[in-house]
């Protein structure tokens, strides 16, 4: 309770705290000190700063906020002849910062001044000047502050006019302390981003820091000033360094005066990110000592050690490299949260390519749908526009859902039971573990706020069922869908979506819907064009034509290009009347759409078509490359092709993350070009050449997934889902695929490894090996059959069903040896022994190993060595012969590290951290797991870092180290486990748990716990953990006071320590009996079992025989099971 | 209630600042008065897809109630000092009419409904209860550090910016600034 204060107090207080409250932590307390800690108004002072340290700005009143409407503005000079300044609102080491209005544009404006280098502008650095505020001004980021204009007054001072952002600055935020970890996160992602932007386009920032980091009305980061330090720093060459702004933030390069690059301000961001997680700045180069305790920051300090490399050359290549860090960590960090709502929260919607012209009705009535219904379903023909409506909308209401708006094309999938994997991707929702893609993807909307749009349901409306579950169990989301036919659930609202409006009268003409179209459509492919009341006259006769369908009238006005508007009618009516779609009787609509895009194609080179009709086989698009590789052969110049399409508007040509474009074709489009490619004689041969570009596309992906690029190769092969199932299920289809269905599942199985669905790709490698096992089936040879069974057996351990894994390990061994293929031999010998001591045979998993290891040492494979002594170190260490596991893990790290394997190291230093654990040499179990944390990439298994996190927090709880580490295993990392369905992890994890809540006295959660964790080993077929589970679930049940119960877990646990031959569970067993013992009153018994376990653990695994007093303590626990049986029967008795 | 003069606005507020306690009573229901006609008149569909916010609504009522007579710049911050308060009652009373409503009882009759007010501001949609919290440990905060209070009235309760809470109080916006980090801090204490 703190004492009320005097008034003299009260004077002192406001002062001193807002004193304080500015400095950082260590200099507040020597303030403090001298103030003498126990002064009242020390004590007051203190307890006020950690309110405002907890809560912050809480009531968000520190934001300034722009000026009411209609306050006065003070009248000042112009400058640049349009911008009046109203207020200064603030100065930095550049200049002058003022609130301006741009009297031309009628808006607020930021007008910063730049202070005039010593030397004087010269005209030739106020020409770079402009230069460079033109480059910057070009670089189109939504993290990016956009520069409007650049220019010099009439007295020679230098200003860039950029948008105002009223919020504060970063440096605003990280002075009230380290921003919250996803905050912290996201707003580096958003930098990186920026950054990379600004890369691409050859600009370098120079002066990245929280000062230039400023934050819009939706909260997204925008990074400012680019370019200017290097107009400073040419200008004036002395001041480098004062003229850049704070020297915290510029890397050696940097403050050395040598030349600048990328790196420089990735370093600068790598300091950024420290504070914004830590609140201090880093100490020097790779300094990460202030990072402490929070076991969730281990990735973000890993990555910050690398950005604050010395060697530029060492640190992470490319701001977008980082960026994907961060985001995957972010993905992490809240894993229910959709990985790219990262952007503030807009969701992702694609661009649309093209303008919206008329729809003014139809917006209004689905805007005002969408506030009354959730599931509102666009219908109408093919072609009428439905699809740009829904993006459109889209867009309109992204600032109605606090999550954004979400686009999924269905268009891609055939299948509906594939629509809840299309949801999970759109989202980001990864499909790794054993829950059902449809409950992940359930789960992650039930809290959120949103959108979802389902483009093109018609040819999935058996999945409506899963709409309706949707609706039913996520009361935030809202559902936007188009398709040809409406979904029949319950609350669905239907809008049937017209085509445009065609003129009735010669009036109306110019203002008719679709003459607008067609015109800024034919402008786009002919800006000269004129309009004159001839060719107004054959537009409207075309509209009507075509019945007003968006689709056909883009087109029709697409041939604009060489065709005037009453050729195009002409030849367009004689193309109808061919077809017979006209007549007596309206077309149907269907039919003048397909009769349209008919006429487009009939227009085609012969060359086009064939290419056009390669490309409809592509699923959700094509990369330039694919649409190469799958079409050179029928077409000489496929890119004069694909732009020629583009420019007809049968294509869409939209831009990758990467920056190639990316081929679309409208759904309508699309069926008409497989039913042409199906009459053709190209069919075969054009699904063949989709086939072998999407297999050797995952081949060559396959070689790179252990290498550096295996990030960015994880994402292609991601954006290629929908090809790579259209080539797989192809092979499965075709009479003749097998072979290829068996390439490309076994070349595909790490993505789903990494990247899932694992179900789904389980599943696919489970329908290949029936095929080859059908009767009839093609033969297949043994080569393939054991590399498909292998693929299997990794995906089903990684899911740890260990028993099925090492049946299927097993049977490609045999397969194997048949063949005489020594290295597979080798290698599935080594992943089989992992699965055979796992399961709880020691002896035949050391056998297997030294046998793999023999055939590796003989082929001169050191990688394949390691991984066989990494298996017999796991071996050693179960059995207690920790001195031996040790030699072999350092062995391990030493050969992985120089050979530059980051991911083995990382998997054997965590290793020797368990094994340090387990010594009871906490300080450097926890050394190694920041380590391997450290070297592991950001692209690691979740599963297995989410492992290393617990037992990282498991050594830092027992060192005390400060922070609530039995907190995070409780309430992150097992319920992270839970969700992935991984269960060896999650049964260690729950192992950890019961053991800590045994030593902290609270049995009876433990024993739910340990229950727990049992089962999970049980299912797993966990051999070496279930002995360890069910001997601290016999303490758990004894302390809880069920003394049979108890007995029963321990004699069991005893029993199955012995058979699986592991010392130190054994003597943990016995020290469980000699508990036992105490508790059934036989002193003498227990004092004996406790002195042999004492002994035995002093000896460190070596020879002393346990085979004594692990009988002794089973029959202490067999004892108590009788006894209990005995009077149970008795008790029976009448 | 009959519609002041601007003179009459201008004389009152003068003679509170001259330390007359009966202005302020005399002031207070007025601006509370006209505080809620306009909030009504604007939602009975002047504007309907229009949503208010206090900062507009106190803006307008000083407006309104100043006419169009060109009152000097301190009359204007006076006149925000005392809607701030009348704009606190307001949103309290608003609140207390939710909490009743939240808790299924209708015992206390306030003398408007919640729909009439709608008001977007961060304090009419914060939960009741919280609000009330706030209010009663804001009074606290009154008694011992008052300008640091009116700050935190003027800026949450009346939605005013930096410069115009910085203008009522006759300072500077970083001093504001300063004394809204010290409220908060003093409340989040007291709120615990």
């Amino acid at each position: 309770m703190i004492r009320p204060v005097t008034s003299d107090d009260s004077a002192e207080l406001v002062p001193l705290f807002d004193e304080l409250i500015e400095l950082e932590p260590a200099a507040r307390d020597a303030r403090l000190r001298e103030l003498g800690p126990e002064s009242s108004v020390s004590r007051e002072v203190v307890s006020l700063l950690a309110a405002a340290e907890r809560a912050g700005d809480f009531l968000g009143l520190l934001n300034g906020a722009p000026p009411a409407a209609g306050a006065e503005r003070a009248p000042s000079d112009r400058v640049g002849g349009r911008y009046r300044l109203e207020r200064h609102i603030g100065s930095g080491a550049m200049g002058d910062v003022h609130l301006a209005w741009d009297e031309q544009l009628e808006r607020q404006v930021a007008l910063k001044f730049l202070r005039a280098p010593a030397s004087g502008a010269d005209p030739a650095s106020v020409a770079r000047f402009r230069a460079e505020a033109r480059a910057a001004a070009r670089i189109d980021h939504p993290h990016v502050g956009t520069v409007y204009d650049a220019g010099e007054t009439a007295s020679r001072e230098l200003f860039i006019v950029m948008a105002y952002y009223p919020g504060q600055t970063l440096r605003e935020r990280i002075a009230r302390g380290p921003l919250p970890h996803t905050d912290a996160l996201r707003i580096a992602a958003q930098i990186a981003g920026a950054l990379a932007a600004a890369h691409a386009a050859g600009i370098v920032h120079r002066d990245v820091k929280p000062a230039n980091v400023l934050f819009d009305a939706e909260g997204g980061a925008r990074l400012t000033d680019f370019g200017i330090a290097k107009l400073l720093s040419d200008a004036d060459a002395t001041t480098i360094g004062v003229a850049m702004g704070t020297p915290a933030y510029m890397s050696p390069e940097q403050s050395r005066g040598a030349p600048v690059h990328a790196g420089t301000d990735l370093w600068a961001l790598g300091v950024m990110l420290h504070e914004m997680l830590f609140g201090t700045r880093p100490r020097g180069s790779g300094d990460v000592s202030a990072a402490g305790d929070d076991a969730a920051a281990e990735p973000a300090r890993a990555l910050i050690a690398a950005l604050l490399t010395e060697d530029p050359a060492h640190r992470p290549s490319g701001a977008k490299a980082v960026q994907h860090a961060l985001e995957a960590m972010l993905a992490d960090a809240d894993p229910a949260a959709p990985a790219r709502a990262m952007d503030a929260g807009r969701g992702a919607l694609p661009h649309a390519v093209t303008s919206l012209v008329g729809r003014r009705h139809e917006l209004a009535i689905a805007r005002a749908l969408l506030r009354k219904t959730r599931l509102l379903t666009l219908t109408g023909p093919g072609g009428t526009g439905k699809t740009r409506l829904s993006l459109e909308l889209g867009d309109q209401l992204r600032g109605e859902y606090a999550d954004g708006v979400w686009f999924v094309p269905l268009a891609e999938i055939s299948e509906p039971g594939l629509v809840p994997s299309s949801v999970a991707q759109a989202l980001g929702v990864r499909d790794l573990g054993a829950t059902p893609v449809r409950d992940r993807v359930i789960n992650t909307l039930r809290a959120r706020s949103l959108l979802l749009v389902l483009d093109n349901f018609e040819h999935v409306l058996d999945a409506a069922p899963f709409v309706s579950a949707v609706l039913a169990s996520c009361p935030g989301v809202t559902m936007l869908v188009t398709s040809r036919a409406s979904l029949g659930v319950q609350g669905e609202q239907v809008l049937p979506v017209p085509p445009l409006a065609t003129p009735r009268t010669a009036d109306d003409v110019a203002e008719n819907e679709s003459v607008q179209l067609f015109l800024a459509r034919a402008r786009a492919v002919r800006p000269s064009f004129v309009v004159d009341d001839d060719a107004l006259g054959a537009i409207a006769d075309v509209c009507r034509r075509l019945d007003g369908l968006p689709l056909a009238l883009e087109l029709a006005a697409a041939r604009m290009q060489v065709l005037a508007p009453r050729a195009i009618l002409s030849r367009l009516e004689r193309r109808l009347e061919l077809l017979q779609v006209s007549g007596p009787d309206r077309p149907a609509r269907h039919g003048t759409m397909r009769a349209v895009i008919d006429w487009s194609y009939v227009l085609l080179t012969d060359e086009e078509r064939a290419l056009f009709r390669r490309l409809a086989v592509f699923a959700g698009g094509a990369s330039l490359e694919a649409a190469e590789a799958a079409a050179s052969e029928v077409v000489p110049r496929v890119l004069d092709g694909l732009e020629s399409l583009v420019s007809k508007s049968l294509l869409q040509s939209e831009e990758q993350p990467d920056g190639d474009p990316r081929f679309t074709m409208l759904e309508t489009v699309r069926e008409f070009g497989l039913e042409q490619l199906s009459t053709s004689d190209d069919d075969a041969a054009a699904r063949r050449a989709h086939r072998s570009y999407f297999i050797a596309l995952a081949e060559r992906g396959a070689a790179q997934l252990r290498g550096p690029d295996q990030a960015a190769w994880l994402d292609r092969l991601e954006r290629e889902h929908a090809n790579l199932r259209l080539a797989l299920d192809d092979a499965l289809g075709d009479d003749r695929g097998l072979r290829d269905a068996a390439r490309l599942s076994v070349a595909l199985h790490r993505v789903w490894l990494t990247r899932g669905p694992l179900l789904e790709g389980i599943d696919y490698l489970r329908r290949v090996l029936d095929a080859m096992d059908a009767p009839g089936a093609q033969p297949s040879d043994a080569m393939s059959r054991a590399r498909v069974t292998s693929s299997m057996a990794h995906l089903v351990a990684t899911r740890s069903l260990f028993r099925e894994a090492r049946d299927l390990f097993a049977r490609s061994l045999t397969l194997y040896r048949a063949a005489d293929d020594r290295a597979a031999i080798a290698a599935t010998l080594n992943n089989l022994a992992w699965q055979v001591w796992i399961v709880g045979d020691l002896a035949e998993g050391e056998a297997l190993s030294r046998e793999a290891m023999a055939i590796h040492a003989e082929l001169r494979d050191e990688l394949g060595v390691m991984l066989s002594r990494s298996n017999l170190a796991w071996i050693a260490m179960e059995r207690g012969d920790f001195d031996v596991a040790e030699q072999h893990f350092e062995a391990v790290i030493a050969s992985h590290e120089r050979r530059g394997e980051a991911r083995a190291a990382a998997f054997a230093m965590s290793s020797l951290g368990e094994l340090a654990a387990r010594r009871g040499d906490h300080a450097r179990a926890v050394a190694l797991h920041e380590r391997a944390l450290r070297v592991g990439d950001p692209v690691a298994d979740l599963g297995y870092r989410t492992l290393v996190l617990v037992r990282l927090a498991a050594s830092r709880h027992e060192l005390a180290h400060p922070g609530d580490h039995f907190a995070s295993i409780e309430r992150e990392h097992v319920p992270a486990l839970r969700e992935f369905g991984r269960l060896w992890p999650l049964a260690y994890a729950l192992n950890k748990l019961g053991e800590l809540l045994l030593a902290r006295g609270d049995a009876g959660r433990a024993r739910a716990v340990l229950e727990e964790a049992l089962d999970a080993r049980i299912t797993a077929g966990v051999a070496a953990g279930q002995a360890e589970t069910r001997l601290l679930l016999g303490v758990a049940r004894l302390r809880a006071g069920d003394r049979v119960g108890a007995a029963t877990q321990i004699a069991e646990g005893i029993a199955a320590a012995r058979t699986y031959g592991a010392r130190p569970i054994l003597i943990a067993g016995i020290e469980a009996a000699a508990e036992l013992a105490l508790d059934a009153g036989t002193t003498d018994l227990a004092a004996t079992l406790l002195a042999s376990a004492e002994r035995a653990r002093n000896a460190d695994g070596a020879g002393t025989s346990l085979d004594d007093a692990s009988a002794a303590a089973a029959s202490v626990a067999e004892q108590v099971v009788r006894e209990a049986a005995l009077a149970a029967r008795s008790g029976a008795t009448p | 209630m009959s519609p002041e003069s601007p003179n009459d606005l201008t004389q009152l507020l003068r003679r509170w600042q001259a330390g007359d306690r009966e202005a302020l009573e005399a002031l207070l229901p007025r601006v509370y008065g006209r505080l809620r006609e306009i909030a009504r008149a604007r939602l009975r569909g002047e504007r309907p897809d229009h949503t208010l916010d206090t900062s507009g609504l106190v803006h307008e009522a000083y407006l309104r109630m100043a006419g169009g007579s060109a009152s000097d710049w301190q009359d204007r911050a006076h006149f925000f000092a005392v809607a701030s308060t009348a704009m606190r009652h307001v949103l309290i009373d608003h609140a207390k009419q939710r909490q009743a409503e939240k808790r299924g009882g209708s015992a206390i009759r306030v003398p408007f409904e919640p729909e009439t007010w709608g008001l977007v501001a961060a304090a009419a949609t914060a939960d009741p209860d919280m609000l009330l919290a706030l209010d009663e440990a804001l009074t606290g905060l009154e008694s011992a550090h008052p300008r640091q209070a009116k700050a935190i009235e003027l800026r949450y309760f009346a939605g005013l910016t930096l410069e115009e809470a910085a203008e009522v109080l006759g300072t500077s916006a970083p001093t504001v600034m300063r004394d809204l980090r010290f409220a908060q801090a003093w409340l989040a204490r007291s709120l615990g």
